[in-house]
C-alpha cells in the first residue's frame, strides 16, 4: 500500500520560464574530463 | 565525430597521443566514448518513448563528457517533451554556449521563442502544476483537484500533472480516474518508475477491493485453460480435456449416412446404368448416320463463327475491366471529396474515416488527389492508429484480454507497421496473456518475418523461445532465431 503523505512529499515544483537565467547560472559544469585534468595537474605537481 | 585534443585543441587521431602536444589521450577517448554509448541508449530509449530512462541516459552522458552537444540537445527536447520547458531552454542555452556556431540548439531556441503562444501555455501549466503541489501538501486537496483538472482537461504534456492527480485518486478511491491517469503517463513516458507503480497499485487495490471478482476472474482463467466446451443441440457441455466420453451421437450417423448413399450409388452404377448406356448408344449411332452429311458442310461456317465470338468475348471482356476501372476511379473521387470535406470542417470520426478510406485507391488519383489523400493518411490513420492503441492498453491494463486483441486485431489491420510494429508485438502479447500459445507464437513469427528491422524484434524473438521452451509442442517448425536483425 501506497504511502499518500510521503509519496506528496516527493512532489516539488517545476521550474518556469523565469527561472532559466537561474538554472543557467546554477549548473554545474564539472565532468570526468574535467577530473581526469585535475588528476593529472596534481600528478605533475607532485613530480 | 572528430575529437580534439583536452590540452591543446588539436585534432586526434587514432593515435595513443596528440600528434601536436603529444599528451596521452587514451583515458580521454574512453571517457568520451562512455559518454557517447550513453548518448546512443538515450537516443534509443527516447525513440521508444521512454523519457524518464532517455533522461537517466543523456544527464549521465553529458556528465562524462559536458562537450557532447548532441546528448546536449537531446537531453533538451526530452525535457521539452515532459512539459518541462524551462529545463529544455537552460540545456540548449548551454549547449549553444559551448557550441556557437552550427548547432541545433540555436534553431530549437528560436523556434521556443518565436512560438509564443506555445510558450505561454506551457508556462501557464508550471505554474497551475506548481499552485496544485502546494495546495496539496498544505491540505488544500479541494482546489489543488480543480487545478489538476483544469491541466488534464487541457492535455497537458506536463508528465507530473497526471501522476500526482494519480496519486490523489488512488487516494481517495477514485481508480478509473487513477487508471485513465497512469495511461497517460505510460503512452508519453513508457519508462516512468512512479507511473507503473501506482499502477501496480491500482491492480492490488481492485483486486483487494472485489476480491470475489478477481478470484472469480482467476478461476475463469483456470478453466479455460483445462476445459473443452462442445454444443450439444442448444446446450453447451463442458468436458475436461482428455475425456474417453465423447458424445458420438452426431459421427455415427453421418457414417450411417454416407454408408448408405454409398451403397445406393453402387447399385445405381452396376445394374441400372449399363442398360441405360446401351440404349442411348443406339440412338446415338442412327443419329450420327442421319447427321452426318449435314455436319461436314457446316463445319466450315462454325470455325468463322468461332473466331468472331471469341474476338467479341475479348473486346467485352477489355470493355467490362475499362468500365469497371473506371467506376473505381469515380468512387475513389467521391470518396476523397467527401472525406476532406469533413476532415476540413472538422466534423469527422477518426476511426470512421481510417475505414472509408479504403474504398479508396490511391493509384487511380492524380497527382493533386494523391497529395490530398497522403495528408488525409497521414493525418487521420494515425489519429485513430493512436486511439486504438490507447483502448488496448487500457483494456491489457484491465485484464480484459479478448476486447484488448480485438483492438489490436483493427490496429494491425489498418497500420501494422504503426509505431515500429507495435501492434503486432501487442497483439502477441495479448494473446499469451489470455492465455492462446499457438497464436501468440504466430503472431510473434509474422512480426519477425514482416518487420525484421522494427526494434520489437529482439524482444519478440526473447519471448517466442520463452513460449516454446514452456509449450514444446510444435517448436521444432517454428524457429525465431533464423534472421539477423
Amino acid at each position: 500500500m501506497i504511502d499518500y503523505d510521503a509519496e506528496l512529499k516527493k512532489y516539488s515544483k517545476v521550474s518556469d520560464l523565469e527561472d532559466v537565467e537561474q538554472l543557467v547560472k546554477n549548473k554545474d559544469l564539472t565532468d570526468m574530463t574535467d577530473i581526469m585534468k585535475y588528476m593529472i595537474q596534481e600528478k605533475d605537481e607532485q613530480i | 565525430m572528430q575529437m580534439r585534443c583536452y590540452k591543446c585543441g588539436s585534432l586526434l587521431n587514432s593515435e595513443e597521443y596528440c600528434p601536436n602536444c603529444g599528451v596521452k589521450v587514451t583515458t580521454y577517448k574512453l571517457i568520451v566514448a562512455f559518454s557517447y554509448c550513453y548518448y546512443n541508449e538515450g537516443l534509443d530509449r527516447a525513440r521508444s518513448h521512454d523519457l524518464s530512462g532517455a533522461e537517466r541516459c543523456l544527464t549521465r552522458s553529458i556528465k562524462y563528457y559536458k562537450r557532447n552537444i548532441e546528448a546536449r540537445n537531446l537531453l533538451g527536447l526530452v525535457y521539452y517533451e515532459q512539459g518541462r520547458a524551462a529545463d529544455a531552454l537552460a540545456e540548449w542555452i548551454v549547449s549553444s554556449n559551448i557550441m556557437p556556431g552550427d548547432n541545433p540548439a540555436n534553431d530549437y531556441i528560436n523556434d521556443f521563442k518565436a512560438d509564443k503562444a506555445t510558450a505561454d501555455r506551457m508556462n501557464r501549466e508550471v505554474r497551475l502544476y506548481n499552485e496544485a503541489v502546494e495546495y496539496l501538501q498544505n491540505g488544500n486537496a479541494d482546489i489543488a483537484y480543480l487545478q489538476l483538472s483544469n491541466l488534464i482537461r487541457d492535455n497537458t504534456k506536463l508528465v507530473d500533472a497526471y501522476l500526482l492527480m494519480a496519486i490523489f485518486c488512488i487516494n481517495g478511491r477514485n481508480f478509473k480516474l487513477a487508471t485513465e491517469c497512469v495511461k497517460k503517463v505510460l503512452r508519453m513516458d513508457k519508462g516512468n518508475y512512479q507511473a507503473l507503480k501506482y499502477r501496480n497499485e491500482i491492480l492490488a487495490e481492485q483486486g483487494r477491493l472485489f476480491p470475489e471478482e478477481d478470484k472469480a476472474r482467476q478461476e475463469r482463467i483456470r478453466k479455460a485453460n483445462e476445459t473443452s466446451v462442445f454444443a450439444k443441440g442448444n446446450r453447451a457441455i463442458i468436458q475436461p480435456q482428455g475425456s474417453m466420453q465423447r458424445d458420438d451421437t452426431v459421427r455415427r450417423t453421418v457414417i450411417s449416412a454416407a454408408s448408405g448413399v454409398i451403397a445406393c450409388a453402387m447399385v445405381f452404377l452396376f445394374l441400372i446404368m449399363p442398360h441405360q448406356i446401351s440404349k442411348v448408344k443406339e440412338e446415338t449411332n442412327q443419329t450420327t448416320v442421319a447427321f452426318g452429311d449435314d455436319i461436314t458442310t457446316k463445319d466450315a461456317t462454325i470455325s468463322e463463327l468461332e473466331v468472331e465470338v471469341q474476338n467479341a468475348n475479348n473486346s467485352q471482356e477489355k470493355a467490362e475491366e475499362q468500365s469497371a476501372k473506371d467506376a473505381n476511379t469515380v468512387k475513389s473521387y467521391e470518396t476523397l471529396i467527401q472525406l476532406n470535406d469533413q476532415y476540413n470542417s472538422g466534423n469527422y470520426n477518426s476511426l470512421e474515416m481510417t475505414k472509408a478510406m479504403k474504398d479508396i485507391e490511391p493509384e487511380t488519383l492524380s497527382a493533386y488527389g494523391r497529395q490530398i489523400y497522403d495528408t488525409l493518411y497521414n493525418n487521420v490513420v494515425l489519429d485513430s492508429m493512436e486511439s486504438i492503441m490507447y483502448q488496448g492498453e487500457l483494456n491489457m491494463g484491465w485484464g480484459q484480454y479478448p476486447t484488448a486483441i480485438e483492438y489490436y486485431q483493427q490496429a494491425v489491420e489498418i497500420k501494422s507497421d504503426y509505431n515500429d510494429g507495435e501492434p503486432l508485438y501487442m497483439l502477441a502479447k495479448a494473446y499469451a496473456a489470455k492465455g492462446d500459445t499457438a497464436k501468440a507464437k504466430e503472431t510473434y513469427q509474422r512480426l519477425i518475418k514482416e518487420q525484421p528491422k522494427s526494434g520489437y524484434v529482439s524482444t519478440a524473438k526473447t519471448e517466442l523461445q520463452e513460449l516454446n521452451v514452456a509449450d514444446p509442442k510444435g517448436s521444432a517448425s517454428q524457429d525465431g532465431d533464423g534472421d539477423d536483425e
